[in-house]
């Protein structure tokens, strides 16, 4: 019986081990590491281990600088850790200090692993990297464009500056002009990979040529290099895939194995770890702390905004209030203004949040096959690539609601929800344009009279 | 100087996301290139099926076929001098391409041919130029043979051509002569006109059995078949000068089977994956009922006062993007303050629209507000999360080095609704799948110009009246604001007394 288990364990570690080899991590220690760092045996097991840690790390959160030693690694890894909110005591400063690096066993590390591998969905988020740049034929997200914004950086230019020195407004006219150049190209190559996208998904499904018709390998050998390659990529996330599938299949034994390692921690635990000792040393929330400083600026900051925003709507609303309200209105127009505003508030909500739906996260693309009209309205899935893979049994396929996990999606419902994004991106840029053009208008009317100068604004645009 | 950097990285993200772009494109064309000729030899591996099938197997052709071979590999040897090296089973990864030759290359061929190859061409380059019946019909042929697009001068190279037919007649094996002659139906009509005599002769050829050298041969006899009736002599000099140039032509029975083309490697790889993909996303909601019993398990060892959920990476991405959807709402805000200021101050003459446009905007405002006080109490939750964190947080110089800040990455972490893996995108059309990628596109550029508007709006602040700008300031900072560069207002000077 022990002997079964530990040879499952055994198989079950050597699957996470393929897994997170094929998922592109460095230093991935062997199975027998693994075990061995259990019974806290061995110095090079811990040394794996923090390397292993780091890399992981490195891999899912933005470490923003590089370290070389392990005495570097292990404070990096500490501040990580925290910051993924594992709190186990050789992590956080408490009343009895903090425990150096030597003391820290493999086992703290293995059940350190443990968790961030169990929090949030760590290996689905290597995976998808992984498959990203494996698969040529996915469509990458589109998130790159739009750099968060930061916060603070903007508000110490000065606004006079800008209008004093010339040459730095005709430098930024000559920069969105460049800018905008770029979008028009942008537009149009993304146009042609997605007709070459579209040839290269339709060849493959075409009825394959492969009734013993061996054709020489040497045949076009130049070209099908291109081919050949795709094929290994191919071969490598196939592989990568089945890793997954098969870790997945046995993952259950794998928490099983590491709740035996939590339970002979505990056993070993020391005096000072135990649950009733461990209080946080500061008990003051004002601290010179220049990384935590980023974060508090940035509380400050929406405070701040938030408060502005909330005394100036209560101004405006409270004096138009009084004259709204009494006019009456024909209640078709009613709803179609309640309409137009509803769907601006959706919008501007759902700008904050990344939904699959709104287009910019990574889609693999199938070629759906002719599909007969009565089967419009079914929600399984259609066959991708081969057309006769419809059957009922392949997916339940669930699309959006909130909380489903999205699995497929028909271009046709993207499409019609880009569209109201687009429509609503252009809503808002116009708003905001015509709100400025009015703004200049009137601020410089009185100074315009003065100097005999009219100011003629430009023909709105035919869109 | 930070509106310019602004700038400046919008086009740094947009020129790195072209070079991805042009990468895929140029993948995807050698992709398509190679599948393109594969998918010829496909059609014509069709068409020619049907006519092996005829069971008509002659044995005495078999028989001429074999000595035939034989001597021709008897000459290709003494001609190159290089017998062993000649193994059709190693297919080394000469460039023999057909394309290649087409394209005129002429003597310089591929650099895996041999030195008969090159030897070959050139003195078989005369009478393959006189022999114009011959290069017609081979050049017909020759044309059908690959809609590469390359051959625009069948007749100058259609020495290099019929090379070309040849060989790579030769090296698929199961081709009958049919094939090799490049049949189809388009061409067919022109073969049978030019070549009358060799028509049924071929015909009969092609259904010999399928072992290559029988292929080879057969396709060798039926050429000097054919060319029985033209100029035989000359046949079989150019016969053998191009058998040369062709280890493969060393036909000394490979086996049948071979490693499936890349094609259809590729083709069975694709399926596979997208089975695979379908299982990996079915697996991937299913909850482990272990995993979360461990998580409790080790929560269960953190110290009392460790606050029970979320982390500080967590907290930190989630006031950004609270900030992100402030700055929003207070552009919002702000715009319709304006807009109906003056729509207040212009409404003199429609009274109605003017209400309407008022109604409108005190929805909207309503709205706002809503909003903005979920934001609030959201940000006072952060704040008390954070506050929680930070007296957890280590102090510089205690215990270690440097500190490094980090950041969450995107999805990682318990955003929920949000699927690490890609999901499923089914199309119908090319015209749909353009139509996607557009959009995605555009709304990511409209995004990044709202970004830069609400950067710019934030910074440039309009001067009060006593400090009066320059015209051409005002009209660079009206046209940047009010119409995204794109248009220029015009100040005209008013010096006619009213």
């Amino acid at each position: 019986m022990q002997r079964d288990k530990s040879v499952k364990a055994k198989e079950v570690i050597e699957s996470l081990c393929k897994l997170l080899y094929s998922l592109g991590l460095e230093c991935v220690p062997s199975a027998e590491t693994f075990r061995r760092a259990k019974f806290n045996k061995g110095e090079d097991v811990v040394v794996e281990f923090w390397k292993l840690l780091h890399s992981v790390l490195l891999k899912t959160l933005l470490l923003e600088c590089s370290c070389t030693t392990l005495s570097d690694l292990d404070s990096h890894v500490r501040e990580a850790l925290w910051q993924c909110g594992y709190g186990a005591s050789w992590i956080v400063v408490t009343t009895a200090g903090l425990r150096p690096r030597s003391e820290v066993g493999s086992r703290e590390l293995l059940v350190a692993f443990g968790w961030v591998l169990s929090s949030g969905s760590m290996l689905e988020a290597l995976l998808r990297a992984r498959s990203l740049e494996l698969d040529i034929l996915s469509l990458p997200p589109t998130i790159s464009l739009s750099s968060p914004r930061e916060g603070g950086s903007l508000g110490d230019v000065d606004g006079q500056g800008d209008l004093k020195e010339d040459g730095l407004l005709r430098r930024l006219q000559w920069q969105y002009g460049k800018l905008r150049f770029q979008w028009r190209r942008l537009l149009s190559i993304q146009e042609e990979r997605a007709r070459l996208l579209h040839q290269v998904l339709s060849s493959s499904t075409m009825p394959s040529t492969s009734t013993s018709q061996p054709s020489s390998d040497d045949h076009h050998s130049m070209c099908s290099t291109a081919l050949k390659k795709e094929v290994e990529r191919l071969q490598t996330l196939s592989q990568l895939l089945e890793a997954y599938l098969e870790w997945k299949r046995q993952e259950p034994l794998f928490w099983c194995w590491m709740d035996s390692v939590v339970d002979s921690q505990l056993s070993d635990l020391r005096e000072e770890d135990t649950v009733e000792n461990m209080s946080p040393v500061h008990q003051v929330v004002n601290r010179c702390f220049p990384y935590g400083y980023k974060d508090k600026e940035g509380l400050e900051q929406l405070d701040n905004m938030l408060l502005r925003l909330h005394t100036g709507l209560k101004d405006t609303y409270t004096r138009q209030n009084r004259k709204a309200q009494s006019v009456l209105q024909d209640a078709e127009e009613l709803e179609e203004i309640e309409r137009r505003v509803a769907l601006r508030l959706h919008g501007l909500a759902e700008s904050c949040t990344s939904t699959p739906t709104s287009g910019c996260c990574t889609y693999r693309p199938s070629l759906q096959g002719p599909q007969p009209l009565p089967n419009h309205h079914q929600p399984c899935r259609p066959g991708s690539v081969l057309p006769q893979a419809c059957d009922g049994a392949v997916l339940p396929g669930k699309v959006s609601g909130t909380g489903t996990v999205m699995v497929q999606v028909q271009a046709s419902s993207l499409i019609v929800k880009l569209q109201q994004r687009e429509d609503f991106l252009l809503g808002e840029l116009g708003q905001m344009r015509q709100a400025k053009r009015g703004q200049i208008q009137e601020k410089t009317a009185s100074w315009l009279e003065g100097v005999g100068v009219v100011l003629i604004p430009p023909l709105p645009l035919k869109r | 100087m930070s509106l310019l950097s602004l700038v400046d990285e919008a086009i740094k993200l947009c020129k790195v996301e072209e070079t991805k772009i042009n990468e895929n494109i140029l993948q995807y064309r050698e992709i398509l290139r190679s599948l393109r000729p594969q998918q010829e030899d496909g059609k014509e591996i069709e068409l020619t099926d049907d006519v092996e099938k005829d069971p008509d197997v002659q044995l005495e052709e078999r028989r001429e076929m074999k000595l035939l071979n034989r001597l021709l590999e008897k000459a290709l040897r003494v001609r190159a001098g290089t017998a062993p090296q000649k193994d059709p089973q190693n297919c080394p990864g000469p460039k023999k391409e057909p394309v290649d030759t087409t394209q005129g290359k002429g003597r310089a061929l591929t650099p895996g041919g041999t030195k008969g190859n090159k030897n070959g061409i050139k003195t078989t380059s005369k009478p393959i130029t006189m022999d114009k019946k011959e290069s017609k019909k081979y050049s017909a042929s020759h044309l059908s043979w690959g809609g590469r697009g390359r051959m625009g001068h069948p007749v100058g190279h259609s020495g290099q051509g019929r090379a070309s037919m040849i060989r790579s007649s030769v090296q698929m094996q199961k081709r009958s002569v049919v094939s090799s002659k490049g049949f189809p139906p388009q061409s067919s009509g022109k073969e049978v006109k030019q070549a009358g005599p060799p028509g049924p002769v071929s015909h009969d050829q092609g259904q010999s059995p399928q072992a290559s050298s029988a292929h080879h041969q057969v396709e060798v006899s039926h050429r000097s078949a054919a060319a029985t009736s033209f100029q035989p002599p000359k046949w079989d000099t150019v016969s053998v000068s191009h058998m040369e140039g062709m280890p493969k032509a060393h036909v000394i029975s490979p086996p049948q089977n071979r490693a499936p083309t890349p094609l259809t490697k590729w083709i069975s790889l694709r399926t596979k994956q997208s089975r695979l993909w379908d299982k990996v996303l079915a697996l991937q909601s299913k909850p482990v009922a272990e995993r979360s019993h461990f998580t409790e398990r080790v929560k269960a060892t953190f110290s009392r006062e460790w606050p029970t959920s979320g982390s500080p990476a967590d907290t930190g991405a989630q006031v950004d993007r609270l900030t992100q959807l402030c700055t929003d709402l207070s552009h919002c805000y702000q715009s319709e303050r304006l807009l109906t200021g003056q729509t207040f101050r212009t409404s003199g003459t429609e009274p109605a629209t003017c209400q309407k446009s008022e109604y409108e905007s005190l929805l909207m405002l309503e709205g706002l507000e809503k909003m903005v006080a979920d934001l609030r109490k959201h940000a006072g939750q952060l704040r008390k999360e954070w506050e929680a964190w930070d007296r957890w947080r280590r102090l510089k110089g205690e215990g270690a080095g440097a500190f490094c800040p980090v950041r969450s990455k995107g999805e990682w972490g318990d955003l929920s609704g949000v699927t690490p893996l890609p999901p499923t995108l089914t199309y119908t059309s090319q015209a749909e799948l353009q139509e996607v990628e557009r959009l995605r596109l555009r709304v990511g550029l409209l995004q990044q110009e709202v970004h830069l508007h609400q950067a710019l709006s934030d910074t440039m602040v309009m001067p009060s009246a006593p400090g009066l700008p320059n015209p051409a300031v005002l009209r660079d900072i009206y046209s940047l604001l009010g119409e995204g560069g794109v248009m220029f207002p015009t100040l005209v000077l008013d010096t006619e007394p009213d």
